[in-house]
């Protein structure tokens, strides 16, 4: 365990902006898309940290952007006391040992040529790590993931979705990992396999004292094994806390709504649910965001002053919100 | 006593592949009441969406094969009938609403034509206005903003909620007598999700269809669906009324999967796993294909030998389970 840092992050980002130049056909001329905008997070050693948000609301970019896929247009990144922002594909490498990604679709993420033995391989030979180490870990590695020993003879094709998620899970942690970004780890996954992998990310993260950025669409898997959650919306968090403050007493409209619209069993169950919460309309084009608050146009609550100015992110309670009118629903804050 | 719209009984359902027979669907039996909503849930290949599809005809054959059993609605038997008879009854008497809206709108044809020419095709004698009117309202029945303008707008221009909302007034143009979604929300995010939800549960009202709803999610299933199916490796598990199924399951598949997902309302200390894979369609495991997979009948004899029938709980409950008393101690004790 890597807990020598418990109370210092291991990763700092601040005010951290993300763009993509997107260049159009024609006459019209090259514009920006800023997918992520302003973002301050950080995450302990051993702490989960949920990601949730819609399609397009920038935190898979942000994800990337904190494992240096991509390089912010603004703003700092820090990893265990190192500042890492600008840090060229060179001086990364030594760090690419310490953070880590697994993605969604473990079809895509395996070479389907390689045997599981080469795809455990490989981060070994890409960082001049001997054979014989490698051909010693590998095979713990396995068992870390509750694979059988004859799969590293095997082809991914061989294997069954959730099963090719945990190579992917064992390759990731190959290089003894501090820090995984998990970018919707479960969500290409069959319900009965879903809860093998969210338990066994959670007994790596115990067994290891990993870190997890954990992002995901599907707010009833990040509540189950984030210890904080931070909500996107159109590049921005609208809503950062503890699991337990986001979930149980959301502050900000949009986590309130999010919340709603999850179609839960509690109430063919029979229990108490809370009021369903429709919101109208889509997602704003990104490329031309409202001004103010980007969640106004969807808001029930808004009024001039959420067209006129963009709430800071600001402690409310146990959580940091971004609106001008922040409060449980039943407050009565309704317009 | 009330005939039902749609019987289904003993539909079994094979794809002969080159190397392997695949029996996608054993077995079914279920019906459905004139404005009733089934769900039917299950991981995929589970049979769910074939089991649907071989009843309008839908499936390809070559490879697949109905091997047996009868589709009652109203009355006839739909299996036998011509491609020719079955197309004037989808589209007209049943409708479908697929997972993905972009692949099943025309990108090149503008939306309001698709719409007409959907009221055109099971209405020809009716004027072009005529059409065109009433594809506006449907445009406005399923909450589309600015319908005049969007009934001449291409799907590309629509966002993923609008072209399934799109989808689904095109799917109530003929005002159908059953609706059926396949993973109608599944490409959606929540919030759109949501919206087209309430679409489809007014659509419903309006027309009185009966609908039956394929998904995944037992979370969606239990918000519209008044009972439930739930299937594996192409069997029904178990069956019943929504309430039922999710405060008191019977089968131990239906408590493994109830078990397994994670809840808003309050965090699981941790969820249940269900052990093992799916099962391999082409080689499904003898006796109860939920055996290998199942805390309570694991190795008993019975499981791995015979094949538990669908028998009557009680209220209108059924589960295929040799040990349904003991599965429902289990899901108390697990607090399901």
């Amino acid at each position: 365990m890597k807990t020598d840092a418990a109370r210092k992050p291991i990763l700092d980002i601040r005010d951290i902006t993300t763009s993509y130049h997107i260049r159009r056909s024609g006459a019209q001329k090259a514009t920006t898309l800023v997918a992520v905008e302003d973002v301050t997070l950080s995450i302990k050693p051993g702490e989960t940290v949920g990601l949730v948000g819609e399609s397009g609301c920038g935190k898979s970019t942000l994800g990337r952007t904190i494992i240096r896929l991509l390089e912010p247009s603004a703003g700092m990144v820090s990893f265990a006391g190192q500042d890492i922002t600008h840090f060229n594909h060179q001086e990364m490498r030594p760090l690419r040992q310490e953070m880590q990604i697994v993605f969604q679709d473990p079809y895509a993420s395996l070479n389907p040529r390689f045997r599981v033995r080469q795809i455990l391989y490989e981060p070994f030979r890409i960082h001049g790590i001997s054979k014989a180490v490698a051909s010693q870990k590998i095979p713990e590695l396995l068992s870390l993931v509750q694979l059988p020993p004859d799969s590293l003879r095997r082809f991914p094709h061989e294997f069954s979705g959730g099963q090719r998620q945990r190579i992917a899970i064992a390759r990731a942690l190959a290089l003894e990992p501090s820090f995984l970004v998990l970018d919707e780890p479960v969500s290409a996954l069959d319900v009965s396999i879903q809860a093998q992998i969210l338990n066994l990310l959670e007994d790596l993260q115990t067994e290891l004292g990993l870190a997890y950025l954990f992002i995901a669409h599907d707010l009833s898997v990040v509540g189950q094994v984030s210890d904080r959650v931070a909500v996107m919306y159109l590049g921005r968090i609208v809503e950062e806390g503890p699991r337990d403050a986001v979930f149980n007493s959301p502050q900000h409209p949009y986590t309130i709504a999010l919340l709603s619209a999850i179609p839960d069993i509690s109430a063919a169950q029979g229990q108490q649910t809370r009021e369903r919460i429709i919101l109208t309309g889509d997602l704003p084009n990104p490329l031309d965001p409202p001004s103010g608050c980007r969640f106004r146009t969807r808001c029930w609550r808004g009024d001039q002053l959420c067209v006129d100015q963009e709430p800071p992110l600001a402690p409310v309670s146990d959580s940091l919100v971004a609106c001008h009118y922040p409060g449980p629903e039943d407050s009565g804050a309704r317009s | 006593m009330q005939v039902p719209l749609l019987t289904v009984e003993n539909l079994s359902v094979r794809f002969n592949m080159p190397d392997q027979v695949i029996n996608a669907v054993n077995g079914v039996s279920f019906s459905l009441n004139t404005g009733e909503t089934l769900g039917i849930v299950g991981e995929s290949g589970s049979g769910k969406t074939v089991t649907v599809l071989s009843i309008l005809g839908l499936i390809p054959k070559p490879p697949g094969e109905i091997t047996g059993g009868r589709a009652l609605f109203e009355g006839q038997d739909l299996l036998p009938l011509s491609t020719e008879a079955l197309r004037s009854i989808r589209g007209q008497e049943i409708s479908m609403v697929f997972q993905d809206p972009m692949t099943s709108l025309n990108p090149v044809i503008k939306v309001g034509e698709q719409l007409r020419e959907a009221l055109w095709t099971h209405n020809p004698s009716d004027s072009r206005s005529n059409h065109r009117r009433r594809g506006v309202e449907l445009l406005d029945m399923v909450g589309i903003p600015q319908p005049e303008r969007r009934y001449n707008q291409f799907p590309h221009e629509y966002s993923g909620g609008m072209r399934q909302r799109a989808m689904i007034a095109m799917a109530m143009a003929n005002r159908p007598k059953l609706l059926i979604a396949d993973e109608p929300t599944t490409a959606l995010d929540v919030t759109i999700q949501a919206q087209v939800i309430e679409t489809l549960k007014a659509a419903r009202q309006e027309t009185g269809a009966a609908s039956i709803l394929i998904t995944h999610d037992l979370g969606l299933v239990s918000q519209i669906a008044d009972r439930v199916i739930v299937m594996y490796a192409g069997r029904i598990m178990e069956e019943g009324r929504i309430g039922d199924i999710f405060s008191r399951p019977r089968h131990p598949y239906t408590i493994s999967l109830l078990a397994s997902i994670p809840s808003i309302q309050q965090r699981r200390t941790k969820l249940y796993s269900i052990p093992g894979q799916p099962p391999d369609m082409a080689n499904v495991p003898p006796g109860c294909p939920f055996h290998p997979r199942c805390a309570i009948g694991g190795d008993r004899s019975a499981c791995r030998s015979d094949s538990p029938s669908l028998l009557d709980v009680g209220a209108g409950q059924r589960a295929a389970c040799h040990f349904t008393d003991e599965a429902a101690i289990w899901a108390r004790e697990r607090g399901t």
